[in-house]
């Protein structure tokens, strides 16, 4: 090849600029220490590198995210454990204040004091502010979680009837167990011996709210029980109103009723009082629900709060429906405003349905029927059907839900068993039943009488024989008596036709002997508890969810059923509804609140509960009222201990027959024993014995019932060996004595209606006390027995039979609820720690990962130092070389040879 | 039989030709640097000779013609190599002012705004209740807006940039035609007879040739008509001659038909123009155009549709939220055809499709009081404007019947959908799975349909309070912000397969592995380029040492000319001497 001067120029110009280029790239590498100088240097490194870098930049945020979360949740458990420490110090405190003497006024005031002051505390710990806004109140984080909103009600307008002097209307704290009323117009009305609560007006029924049944809180002994109406003839109730007491409705509002004389007959009151109430109360939860989510890794977040009202506050109990339910029409999760019959599975479930239900037959139809079914807070059953219509929504239903009241249901407090020992069922005949009173009763008349739902008197009579079935009685009680009844678990149930307030009553009792062979029918299920009506309905992602606003402990559950519009069973496109938050746990504010109160204003706040029913067939009915003084809860147990007999009789139970013949056997100045009730604490200890006798004068027939208590109350007393209490040793603490009947027949009739009022506990018992109209300020607690009150049935106190009854002391069960809700502290602080764990592991993951992304990003990115010095020298060398060969090249010429 | 004198003229055609070919060789010297300059040859022929009996006398030599060492064939291959050479010269230019615009560390730094967009999100998610946190939202929102708008605006001035290359390279290639024409015309008159000598013209033509190629893909042709006609040269651009023989013909960058960019056209002699600009596809202007409605829009159609998808996704979980305070009026800011189907973009003009679901309005009373929250049902094919009594598919109609004593919807002057909260009430929206609201701009974050106007909604601006960082108006409730942050894990793009980072990511690593190939190219071409050009130095070149070989040649032989004619001279001097 022929080479010309300018072509070995060139070349080594070229040969230059290209090692110049080099040497540039290298120098931009050892510079920026970067392999990647720009977008072009490998673009399949670099889209890693990017991807990487981006992780590294979410990951930097979730770490700033943990950090975050961090602070918060460690904020949350200071707070926390400061209230552990103060509830700790607040269970201290009320042991001391249970072991002081209730008299000792002094350290009591003083130990009050010191739980007020913690009370503050802890509810400034609810409060407790982090970063400028509130730790513990949901998403109001701008809203103190804790606050006394007082609650007030203002009277409109008072319209009342001569027999009431006076009414007043206050607001007050609700019981614990029952939401307190929304802000809102209520009237006040008392007619026909019922006091209503409704919001409006009283005319329209379904304004009434339910309110507590007997005024009295029974939050910690059995729970309250609601009513369409407080009964002003309830032995409470009266007392509360012949006493100048208030009225409590339990939601907030108490009444206080004056009466024109003490004599006014309760049935003829009749006022109308419209207010206004608006809701608040003390140290009430003012958060919401809220979660605060933080994202600690891609799509993962974790709740980081917790809510004042999860930390001190009872829960409410909420039930969701398994099945997630979408609207065909959006497929978006159901709103409230979705139709029933767009209701719709999602297609994983839809898949799984179809498999047992063809095809789309899961799905709701116009004509089907949701049979809904189940208990209210206090277990009142509750029932009723909803039609499927082309435009009825979901929130039609919910609200007929919504409506539903409870149904009054009866059963024998008595269970049969059959001579083989199980339970009776419909086809056991009366010769098959292993009971003495059903067997004598066989070839006798059987009597039904009692009332209806609507209160009519219904008598039915029928011939028992051995081979009457409990069927045929069950059906003669359903023809004549409107309810449905049948038998279960070895007891007659009777189940109203109708749900609401019910006036069912019903005696089953033999014609001649009147035996109540069956015992008492006894209220099961409360009609006109208001049912449904404290639950809150609300559609959520895609969920129905039903929440008990009454808090705490409740039986409240609910099932949906489907039939189609032949009456057949179809899959229930609803799934069953589960508890998904329990409703449980204790309002610690309140608990410290109500000790100090009970330390200071001792038994103030002392609980009577209801008493079981009888065991066995005893048929007066029970009422238990005054004030229980005990320091310690207790149970009490009332058995009739003893039956008077003459010497040809052998009664077994205390009724008018018995009376009348013992009394019938007396003569002048002579007196006799007619039974005794024994009562006894739960550690079996004699409390106190009534006895019962009747005594015959010159002008007449007496009654007298008295009640000693022993001195030695753990010694036991043999009934069988005494006859009267006055053979006890201790003090009379009641003693009554009616000396108006002339005959026999009006002795037993007044002796039974007589066992009222039976004083059995006073804190300082007094010979010969007497509370007859004194009865304000009674200082114990009083048995009133009632007989049936559906006439001419019998009257019935069987040797042996027993019921028991709850009672509380205040301080020992705050100091019970307190252990609770450290318990719930220490449940929240779990959380707070599980929590705070699961961050830190995803730390340690984040940075895990992160890591190893900076070292491959390294790899990819970044120059290797000794590489590119390598090369930096190689180019320098390369480059001293060219330029010495090219000066040489360009030096030589044969011109330089001419001469 | 020559005589003595003969033999002088001999010496004398001798020396004459020795001095030619020293003044040739003087010239190639002089010429070792000019560029397009081919080395010359004096061509050295025998005079003619006296033929006599006794043979053939030869009577010196003579300088038949000058050569140039032109080789057309290698021309013809470094012109094409610098055609492409030049493309993709260009393109590789222009790819590093794009690649410059995304380098993170000192251009529009999109991808560092996007992260921080969405991290303020997070952080807003962390403390919803907090002013900064929201004041953030809106400067990285902004930050972001105008990243987005600087990448496509950086794009736009590079497209721009490119479009007034066009308009001087047309310049250039017209005054390139001209003096190619004109040396054309020079040369056929300098070689009026048979012989190509007008080696400096050629040259001259040459070298202006292959500057013509680095501009464009031309077709030179040389011909002629007819077997007595001399060869003229023919320049194909495009398929249109622009120089032929002695004529040109003029091209014109022009903007016609409201066009937005240059279009090349050929001219006429009649005046009429033919739009070549599809046809030029090598050279820099090939690079050019190719760039400039090609790679270019493509990228600013990726930057507008991260943009775009941004604006959307953002907006259809903004508008379902609710920030701390609620709305006594509120309109929105993209307006639609009041009597279209929503569900139909092309119809509507809305960027986002309205679809079947419902939306939930929120109402608190003038103290702040909840009053509820109502549904309102849309249906994909709803309409705005209730069109007749009994028309059941209008959106405000409905809207107005459920928030009746409430609220009002109606459409704005300015064609906004617009909602008025009436009797002191108030509102916010609390969900929308229908994205009614987003698509007409109602409660939305960002406003603008793309790069080229995003921008934060004004009315968020102005009120951060606005933000809807929940769900609930409530001021701990970050549900909605946490919705949002997360937006960057969704696979939103190409129908949703892939995320906006992992979008972006392609988009540069597009950028680049383009950017790569182009520079491989572009060094192979150059090597190609400088290898022929090495070929041709090699065939054309002067070659100093040949040059000074040639001098010592034509010396000696000048010398020994010389010295026969001082022979010749003694000779006569001799005969002289006799008489």
């Amino acid at each position: 090849m022929r080479i010309t001067d300018n072509i070995l120029f060139n070349n080594f110009l070229f040969n230059i600029n290209k090692i110049n280029e080099r040497t540039y790239i290298n120098n931009e590498k050892m510079a920026s220490g970067k392999r990647l100088l720009d977008l072009s240097s490998d673009p399949i490194a670099l889209s890693k590198v990017l991807s990487l870098k981006d992780i590294n930049a979410r990951f930097d945020q979730y770490i700033t995210n943990i950090h975050s979360a961090d602070s918060f949740l460690n904020a949350e458990d200071t707070a926390l454990s400061n209230a552990d420490n103060l509830l700790h110090k607040a269970g201290t405190l009320l042991v001391d204040g249970a072991n002081t003497l209730n008299n000792d006024v002094a350290s009591r005031t003083a130990i009050a004091e010191n739980l007020d002051a913690i009370k503050e505390e802890l509810v400034d710990s609810a409060n407790t502010v982090f970063q400028g806004k509130y730790l513990f109140s949901g998403s109001k984080t701008d809203t103190k979680p804790i606050q006394t909103v007082p609650n007030e009600v203002s009277v409109v307008s008072v319209n009342k009837n001569s027999y009431i002097k006076d009414i007043k209307i206050s607001a007050g704290e609700s019981f614990s167990d029952i939401n307190g009323l929304e802000s809102g117009s209520y009237q006040i009305r008392i007619e026909n011996g019922k006091l209503k609560v409704c919001k409006g007006d009283c005319s329209d029924s379904n304004n009434i709210v339910p309110i507590d049944l007997d005024s009295s809180d029974e939050s910690d002994v059995d729970g309250n029980q609601l009513g369409d109406f407080i009964s002003l003839s309830d032995k409470r109730v009266k007392e509360k109103i012949l006493s100048g007491d208030w009225i409590d409705t339990g939601r907030g509002l108490k009444i206080k009723i004056e009466l024109s004389s003490p004599n006014v007959d309760l049935n003829s009151l009749s006022a109308t009082v419209n207010t206004y109430y608006k809701s608040g109360g003390i140290d009430v939860y003012m958060g919401d629900d809220g979660e605060r989510e933080v994202e600690y890794s891609d799509k993962l977040t974790s709740p980081i709060n917790i809510t004042a009202k999860q930390i001190y506050k009872p829960s409410n109990q909420t039930l969701k429906n398994d099945n997630h339910l979408i609207d065909d029409t959006t497929e978006d999760p159901i709103t409230g405003s979705s139709l029933l019959v767009n209701l719709d599975l999602d297609p994983e479930l839809a898949e799984a349905i179809k498999k047992v239900a063809t095809e789309t037959g899961y799905k709701l139809n116009v004509g089907d029927k949701i049979e809904i079914r189940g208990e209210d807070h206090n277990g009142n059953f509750v029932s009723g059907a909803f039609s499927v219509g082309s435009t009825t929504t979901l929130n039609n239903l919910l609200s007929f839900v919504k409506n539903l009241d409870s149904l009054e249901v009866l059963k024998t407090n008595k269970s049969f068993k059959t001579f083989e020992g199980k339970d009776v069922v419909a086809s056991t005949t009366l010769s098959q039943i292993n009971d003495p009173n059903i067997q004598e009763a066989i070839g006798s008349t059987l009597i039904l009488k009692g009332f209806n739902h609507n209160g009519s008197a219904a008598t039915v009579s029928m011939a028992l024989s051995s081979n009457t079935t409990l069927a045929s009685i069950a059906s003669q009680i359903s023809a004549n008596f409107d309810v449905n009844a049948t038998v279960q678990h070895g007891r007659i149930v009777l189940s109203d036709s109708e749900s609401g307030a019910s006036k069912l009553e019903l005696q089953a009792y033999t014609n001649s002997s009147k035996v109540p062979i069956f015992g008492t029918f006894i209220e099961t299920s409360h009609g006109g508890s208001g049912g449904f009506r404290d639950i809150e309905a609300k559609v959520k992602n895609g969920h129905v969810v039903f929440i008990d606003k009454r808090p705490s402990k409740s039986k409240f559950n609910i099932s949906f059923g489907v039939k189609d519009s032949s009456g057949a069973t179809k899959p229930n496109i609803f799934g069953v509804f589960n508890i998904e938050t329990l409703g449980k746990g204790v309002d610690t504010f309140r608990s410290l609140r109500d000790a100090s109160y009970a330390l200071k204003n001792p038994h103030s706040l002392n609980q009577i509960g209801k008493p079981s029913p009888w065991h066995d067939i005893s048929n007066f009915s029970i009422h238990l009222s005054g004030k229980y003084l005990g320091d310690k809860d207790d149970i009490w147990t009332v058995k009739v201990a003893h039956i008077g007999n003459t010497e040809n009789t052998n009664f077994t139970s205390i009724n008018r027959n018995q009376i009348e013949t013992i009394a019938a056997s007396l003569s002048d100045g002579q007196s006799a024993n007619i039974g005794m009730l024994e009562i006894t604490n739960s550690k079996g200890q004699n409390i106190a014995v009534v006895g019962l006798s009747v005594g015959k004068t010159a002008g007449g027939y007496y009654y007298q019932i008295k009640t000693v208590v022993p001195d030695d109350p753990d010694k036991r007393i043999d009934f069988s060996k005494i006859d009267s209490v006055d053979q006890i040793q201790g003090t009379t603490i009641y003693n009554v004595k009616n000396t108006s009947p002339t005959t026999t027949t009006q002795l037993a009739e007044s002796l039974i209606n007589g066992l009222q009022d039976i004083v059995i506990e006073t804190r300082n018992a007094k010979q010969t006390a007497n509370f007859e109209g004194t009865i304000n300020g009674i200082p114990g607690v009083r048995l009133s027995l009632l007989p049936p009150d559906i006439d001419g049935a019998p009257a019935v106190l069987e040797k042996g039979d027993s019921f028991s009854v709850n009672l509380t002391n205040t301080i020992e069960q705050s100091l019970g609820k307190v252990k609770k809700a450290l318990d719930q502290v220490l449940a929240s602080r779990s959380i707070v720690a599980a929590r705070t764990n699961r961050f830190q592991l995803a730390k340690s993951r984040v940075d895990y990962i992160k890591l190893s992304n900076t070292k491959t990003i390294s790899e990819l990115e970044d120059a290797n130092i000794a590489d590119v010095f390598t090369e930096f020298r190689r180019n320098q060398i390369v480059m001293q070389a060219t330029l010495a060969v090219g000066s040489k090249l360009t030096s030589q010429n044969l011109f330089n040879y001419i001469t | 039989m020559p005589t003595i004198f003969d033999a002088l003229n001999i010496g004398v055609s001798g020396l004459y030709v020795s001095k030619m070919a020293i003044n040739v060789t003087g010239n190639n010297v002089a010429n070792v640097n000019t560029p397009g300059y081919s080395k010359e040859r004096v061509d050295i022929l025998p005079s003619m000779p006296l033929v006599e009996y006794a043979g053939v006398f030869g009577t010196g030599a003579e300088v038949s013609q000058i050569i140039s060492t032109r080789n057309t064939l290698i021309d013809k291959r470094v012109r094409n190599a610098n055609e492409e050479m030049n493309f993709y010269n260009k393109l590789n230019n222009t790819l590093d002012e794009i690649q410059s615009v995304f380098n993170e560390e000192n251009g529009v730094g999109l991808k560092g705004a996007m992260e921080q967009f969405f991290n303020a999100w997070h952080a807003l998610s962390l403390n919803p209740d907090l002013e900064t946190a929201r004041q953030q939202v809106i400067e990285k929102g902004l930050t972001l807006s105008k990243a987005l708008k600087d990448a496509y605006s950086s794009l736009q001035q590079i497209r721009n940039g490119l479009d007034d290359s066009v308009s001087y390279t047309i310049t250039q290639i017209n005054s390139l035609a001209k003096r190619i024409a004109q040396l054309n015309y020079e040369i056929a008159k300098a070689e009026l007879g048979d012989k190509d000598h007008a080696n400096t013209l050629r040259d001259e033509r040459s070298k202006l040739i292959e500057k013509l190629t680095g501009l464009a893909n031309v077709t030179i042709l040389e011909g002629s008509y007819d077997k007595n006609s001399k060869p003229e040269m023919t320049i194909l651009l495009g398929g249109m001659p622009i120089v032929s023989g002695k004529d040109y013909n003029e091209l014109s960058a022009l903007k016609l038909k409201g066009e937005k960019y240059n279009r090349v056209y050929f001219v006429e002699s009649s005046g009429a123009k033919i739009d070549i600009t599809g046809r030029i596809t090598n050279g820099s202007l090939g690079a050019i155009l190719k760039l400039r409605d090609r790679t270019v829009p493509e990228y600013q159609n990726d930057v507008d549709k991260i943009a775009s998808t941004l604006i959307q996704k953002v907006n259809e979980l903004h508008s379902a939220g609710a920030g701390l305070t609620p709305y006594s009026q509120i309109e929105g800011i993209y307006p639609a055809d009041p009597h279209a189907a929503l569900s139909i973009t092309q119809a509507t003009g809305l960027d986002i499709p309205v679809k079947t679901g419902s939306f939930k309005v929120k109402v608190v009373d003038s103290k702040g009081n909840d009053v509820g929250v109502f549904t309102v049902p849309v249906n994909g094919d709803d309409h705005l404007i209730k069109e007749s009594p009994t028309d059941t598919h209008s959106v405000i109609d409905r809207f107005n019947n459920i928030l009746q004593g409430y609220a009002m919807m109606s459409i704005s002057p300015a064609g906004n959908v617009q909602i008025t909260a009436i009797n002191g009430y108030k509102f916010a929206f609390t969900y929308d799975s229908s994205n009614f609201l987003a698509a007409l701009g109602l409660n939305t974050f960002f406003s603008g349909h793309g790069a080229q106007d995003i921008n934060v909604n004004t009315l968020l601006q102005n009120d951060p309070s606005k933000i809807a960082a929940g769900k609930t108006l409530e001021p701990g409730d970050s549900s909605n912000a946490q919705k949002i942050a997360q937006i960057q894990l969704d696979k939103v793009m190409v129908n949703n397969t892939q995320t906006v980072d992992e979008y972006y990511n392609a988009f540069l690593g597009k950028i680049g592995a383009t950017k790569q190939r182009f520079d491989e190219i572009y060094k192979a071409k150059q090597a190609v380029y400088q290898q022929l050009k090495t070929t041709q130095q090699s065939l054309e070149g002067v070659s100093l040492d040949e040059e000074a070989a040639n001098l010592i040649k034509f010396q000696r032989a000048y010398q020994a000319n010389a010295k026969y004619i001082s022979v010749v001279d003694q000779m006569t001097q001799t005969l002289i001497n006799m008489v």
